[in-house]
């Protein structure tokens, strides 16, 4: 499926995440998933809100850059080579993976795994394909 | 002493000599350059009302930005046939400053650089390597100029390649070397890693201007190199380097008098200061004739000093320069304006004209950063997209500049906004005014 991920553009400088998250939490959104990405430079924080305009609101609220990007939510069953069982849709494929990250199953024997492919027409079609629920 | 007569000449005869120059370069320009002659006819001075050195105060004053807009022959004073050299300040937005040289003017800028030389000991037994870029920059030529008509055995290095000038240094035997300071700790790191004492060698003396430099400094370059290191000061706009030096009671810079006028201004208000209070060094040249320059703005802060010195030259002292009061950076001795490098960020698609300099000194070389603002249009969720965006300004930065700067991304509206004068600016070097 399709998930509106939202990404926040941090300096690399202590005591920029927290407010961040302390003010999307105030605005009641909640985070079903997020990881930051960091480099010495800088950092981008990205999540799978429940309100993707809320939390871009939210997170403008701040004054921080932040964009909705299109990315590909995927539930996999929470065993061993899961995740090897996905990518493996796209092996031969001109799909490739920018990022991942995942939601570690919160109960239920499910995770969400986060993908941005590109192209992600493409990689929607692969997915179908191979029988994965779309929604 | 080099030129003692002159050099020591009593006060009053200085100055009676000072007038004398005066007025026949007031003549001169009034005659040869429109710029100057419109200029003294709006300040209703005429040639003939320079009676005595107290009317300089009434004289217009020449900016950067007046020479800019005469560029490039608009200053010069003697047909282009009798010119043979030229010198340009290095490029800024704006047009370049063009100094140009007669015959005679070379023999003054030789003139002028060998008692810059000779003030701290050179004479024509030495070995001087100059390690100052040669071209357009005035100060590899001016260097070479002093150390030939001292008679000094000199090698005209130009700056870089610091294995070869270590080499150099080494295989000759330099004894007095010219750069920029910050080269000069440079060089002697880069000898300490290759495990070659130079403060055992013969290297005694060092001359180094070009960018404001600290007693502090001074103290390290002197400990590392094993040298006495003098501070000498120029402009390309008056002559290039030769303008004032240090001698060897490293107590203030000896202004070259005969050649050179020295004023202290309030900045503000234009008026002339006396020896002892802080303002902008304002120069004027008595006798180029190539491109002469009416009470030039040199945007230096400093003040004069108008003791005897026990070195015996009678000339006017300006204490180590204290900062400047204008926006440009000298950065590893390249000049840099705000504006180049908001030019550059402006042609880069997205970013908005909120920006941030800061210089830094990082154990013996400047560092520049550039704060620039993570707008909306230039942002993206990938890494790796933002890194070839701070990849890109940065080289076009180096294009522009000419030396490397660091970019970094910071919130929208982080820098301050303002309707005058935005701080463009944070420069954490620590040049201290010495003692």
């Amino acid at each position: 499926m399709i998930l509106k991920q939202v990404s926040v553009f941090l300096e690399s400088r202590k005591g920029k995440l927290a407010p961040v998250i302390r003010h999307l939490g105030e605005r009641g959104i909640n985070l079903r998933a997020l990881m930051l990405a960091e480099t010495d430079r800088f950092g981008i924080l990205r999540f799978i809100p429940d309100d993707a305009e809320a939390a871009l609101a939210a997170v403008h609220e701040l004054g921080n850059t932040a964009r909705i990007s299109e990315v590909i939510g995927i539930e996999v069953d929470d065993r061993p080579g899961g995740l090897a069982d996905i990518l493996a849709i796209f092996d031969d494929s001109e799909v490739s993976v920018q990022y991942l990250y995942a939601e570690l199953a919160s109960g239920g024997g499910q995770a969400l795994l986060v993908l941005k492919l590109d192209p992600i027409e493409r990689a929607q079609e692969l997915l179908a394909a191979a029988g994965l629920p779309q929604s | 002493m080099w030129s003692e007569d002159v050099q020591t000449l009593a006060v009053a005869e200085l100055r009676e000599l000072q007038l004398q120059r005066l007025q026949a370069l007031v003549a001169l320009v009034y005659d040869r350059v429109p710029f100057y002659r419109d200029r003294l006819d709006e300040a209703g001075v005429a040639p003939t009302e320079v009676t005595s050195l107290d009317v300089l105060a009434k004289l217009p004053l020449t900016s950067k930005y007046d020479m800019r807009e005469v560029f490039p022959f608009g200053l010069f004073a003697s047909p282009q046939a009798d010119i043979v050299e030229v010198h340009m300040s290095s490029g800024t937005t704006g047009k370049p400053v063009v100094g140009a040289y007669t015959r005679g003017d070379l023999e003054i800028w030789g003139e002028v650089m060998a008692r810059t030389l000779d003030a701290g000991g050179v004479t024509s037994d030495d070995i001087v390597q100059v390690a100052y870029g040669y071209g357009l920059f005035t100060g590899g030529l001016g260097g070479h100029y002093g150390g030939t008509t001292l008679g000094a055995m000199t090698l005209p290095m130009s700056s870089g390649n610091t294995f070869r000038q270590l080499n150099t240094m080494t295989d000759f035997g330099t004894s007095a070397l010219l750069c920029t300071p910050s080269y000069a700790l440079f060089i002697a790191e880069y000898a300490r890693e290759q495990g070659l004492d130079v403060a055992a060698g013969p290297l005694r003396m060092g001359f180094f201007g070009a960018e404001p430099w600290s007693e502090e400094m001074r103290a390290d370059i002197e400990a590392k190199l094993g040298i006495k290191a003098y501070d000498i000061y120029g402009l390309t706009e008056l002559i290039g380097p030769g303008v004032a030096a240090e001698c060897t009671e490293q107590n203030g810079l000896h202004v070259f008098e005969d050649h050179f006028y020295p004023e202290i201004i309030d900045s503000e208000t234009g008026e002339v200061l006396p020896a002892g209070q802080v303002g902008e060094l304002v120069l004027t040249t008595l006798t180029r004739t190539g491109t002469p320059v009416l009470r030039y703005r040199t945007r230096d802060i400093t003040y004069l000093i108008d003791e005897p010195c026990a070195c015996g030259r009678s000339s006017r002292r300006i204490h180590r320069l204290m900062g400047r009061n204008d926006d440009m950076l000298i950065i590893r001795g390249v000049n840099v304006f705000p504006q180049q490098v908001e030019e550059v960020l402006l042609r880069v698609e997205g970013v908005e004209p909120y920006y941030q300099i800061v210089v830094d000194r990082e154990g013996v070389l400047d560092t520049l950063e550039v704060e620039v603002e993570m707008a909306e249009a230039l942002f993206s969720d990938e890494v790796k997209v933002i890194l070839a965006l701070e990849r890109k300004i940065e080289h076009e930065l180096k294009l522009a500049l000419g030396i490397a700067a660091v970019v970094k991304l910071v919130n929208p509206k982080t820098i301050e906004r303002s309707e005058g004068k935005a701080k463009r600016i944070v420069d954490r070097r620590t040049v201290t005014a010495g003692a």
